[in-house]
């Protein structure tokens, strides 16, 4: 039999065919070669074995599987907390709907539904604080990461919601429920704007519906002692407040065109609207109302100061992600600065979520993909025409 | 040893708050953590990186459907989806730089004995070599490396790399030569750069200078 060196460390494992082995057991008594070979390999395998040996950790260090289990269940299975809709509120049903279709696209945790519909919905003051954002026009997006432990301070605000304390928001327009169209003229003649379309078709997809819906309009009144309340709640002490008694703030939130794609396990919806119209009485220094608002998301001081001086408060929209539900880059979108927010990769999520936005002539932009990859994400957005 | 479980019903996909996945799902958790864990723990080299590695790892067996009715190597599935997340893991240099700090301040979770600095600093250097190294080779052969030394079967190693059984003795013949090529090249650098005590002599006169 030839020497065949290859054969030799299957033979040293056994594990050849028993007729091979054999073989090879005969080759090895007559040549001298291979008895050395099979020496050298032994003692490669013992380093190799030695080598990888080192890499294990100890017993003692590895997790108890009992305990590892239970916050593997903890963390898979806890239901996403709900920012936005709460119980006990009475919104009508349709803008209830409008919200929860909302809640979908942004997912991936307040981003955007924060800022805007917060406007809309119950006067919880985690959800005031970003109505405080007065956002005027939207030119730009900021995100800021938000310290997931930090919110759990805001329960004490919930609270004073829940109890009344902070008002109701006055519904000044219905929302009306969502209207499926299948035609892009029928879709653009209902929301009268001109509604954008992707040239290139998302890979693996085919388009569902359009979906257009009018948001609602709402106007909400608070007592500057409320504010101050809200911000002894959380021992916030050293923000200097508005002059004004009572702010009120009105918000208009617009139509807006979803166009739905679907795919076998994915999907990516592109929504389009009109940035929203949201008036603060009387005027008031934005920047006073963000720094309040960054505040209450837990910004430390000193970043706090930066940011209120560094952003243009009457034309930014400001998204605060929490950074254990997700990550966000700035990107180059349909030739305009947006933010890409993914999903913090081991999320309660089985599957990659993202969502695009930026804004650009006066439109806002939002493209959510559930099962899709980024990238394909932005190769959508950028063919919209 | 195979280990081999059948599957009643397909495992559901959970949803949000939904109920999660069954019994039998908690067994194998419970049953593999461990050694899932260990295989993570010797490719990423960082107890936090593996740890939240395996829970990956598990999630994407709660949400994968074994056909039913077919009997499953579950433990050599979790095996290869771990060590292709570690592999994956280690790419990326921004990730590479972050580890090699969060080591650097990380305590190796590694029993020292001896309670002597200087042996473990050069304990702790050898792993980084070896780590270093595996991440060099080709992922199939550190895969093969790495899984046979976590006691897989050559059949299970065939499944696993999804090649014929009769060509696992071979891939391993050559993936043993790729790293002793390395491993070796490595410690003669040291040997030339290193003042103090050669690696090799740790190791008994085991290394194999061809």
């Amino acid at each position: 039999m030839k020497c065949n060196t290859e054969m030799l460390p299957p033979f040293l494992d056994g594990m050849l065919p028993p007729l091979d082995q054999q073989a090879v057991e005969a080759h090895l008594r007559a040549c001298g070669p291979c008895q050395l070979e099979c020496e050298r390999l032994k003692r490669n395998r013992a380093e190799i074995n030695r080598c990888l040996d080192i890499l294990d950790p100890s017993v003692e260090a590895i997790p108890e599987p009992v305990g590892a289990l239970a916050s593997f269940q903890a963390q898979t299975f806890k239901p996403v907390p709900d920012p936005v809709v709460r119980s006990g509120e009475a919104l009508a049903s349709g803008y209830r709907v409008w919200l929860r279709g909302w809640r979908r696209v942004f997912a991936l945790g307040m981003a955007c539904v924060f800022c805007l519909t917060a406007l809309l919905s119950s006067a919880s003051v985690r959800q005031a604080a970003a109505q405080w954002l007065s956002v005027f026009r939207v030119r730009t997006v900021a995100v800021i990461p938000v310290d997931p432990a930090q919110l759990e301070h805001l329960q004490a605000i919930e609270d004073l919601a829940n109890g009344g304390f902070l008002g109701q928001p006055e519904i000044l327009r219905e929302p009306d429920g969502a209207h499926a169209m299948s035609n892009l003229s029928d879709a653009a003649e209902l929301a009268d704007f001109k509604v954008r379309t992707p040239l290139v078709q998302p890979d693996g997809m085919e388009f569902e519906q359009f979906l257009v819906e009018e948001g609602p309009a709402v106007r909400y009144s608070i007592q500057r002692t409320m504010i101050q309340a809200v911000l002894e709640a959380v021992g916030i002490d050293d923000v200097p407040l508005p002059a004004a008694d009572t702010l009120t703030l009105e918000a208009d939130l617009p139509v807006s065109v979803t166009q739905k794609f679907r795919g076998s396990r994915k999907q990516l919806e592109i929504r389009q609207m009109p940035s929203p119209n949201l008036q603060i009485t009387p005027a008031v220094d934005p920047a006073l109302l963000g720094r309040i608002a960054l505040r209450l998301l837990g910004v430390p001081l000193a970043d706090s100061e930066r940011l209120v001086n560094s952003l243009d408060w009457t034309s930014t929209l400001l998204i605060p992600l929490p950074t254990s539900v997700g990550q966000f880059r700035e990107i180059t979108v349909d030739g305009v600065s947006g933010v890409l927010i993914e999903a913090t990769a081991r999320s309660p999520r089985r599957s990659q979520e993202g969502v695009i936005l930026w804004q650009r002539d006066g439109m806002l932009y939002f493209v959510q993909g559930r099962g899709v990859r980024p990238i394909e994400m932005l190769r959508v957005a950028d063919s919209l025409q | 040893m195979r280990m081999t479980n059948i599957i009643p019903d397909p495992l559901p996909a959970p949803r949000d708050g939904e109920n999660p996945p069954h019994a039998g799902f908690e067994r194998w958790y419970l049953e593999h953590y461990r050694n899932v864990f260990s295989l993570v723990y010797r490719i990423v080299g960082s107890g936090e990186e593996a740890q939240d590695l395996v829970q990956e790892v598990f999630l994407r067996l709660s949400q994968h459907r074994f056909t039913r009715g077919v009997e499953h190597n579950v433990r050599a599935w979790l095996y290869r989806v771990a060590t292709n997340l570690a592999f994956n893991t280690l790419r990326g240099r921004k990730r590479q730089l972050m580890r090699e700090d969060r080591a650097a301040r990380e305590a190796p979770l590694i029993q020292s004995s001896a309670p002597d600095p200087a042996a473990e600093a050069i304990r702790q250097e050898t792993r980084q070599a070896v780590r270093t190294i595996l991440a060099q080779l080709p992922d199939r052969d550190a895969q093969l490396l790495l899984l046979r030394h976590a006691g897989l079967s050559y059949q299970e190693l065939a499944d696993v790399l999804a090649v014929a059984p009769g060509s696992v003795g071979t891939l391993i013949a050559r993936a043993e030569a790729a790293f002793t090529a390395r491993w070796s090249e490595q410690q003669r650098q040291n040997l030339i750069s290193k003042k103090g005590v050669p690696h090799e002599m740790q190791y008994g006169d085991a290394a194999a200078i061809p």
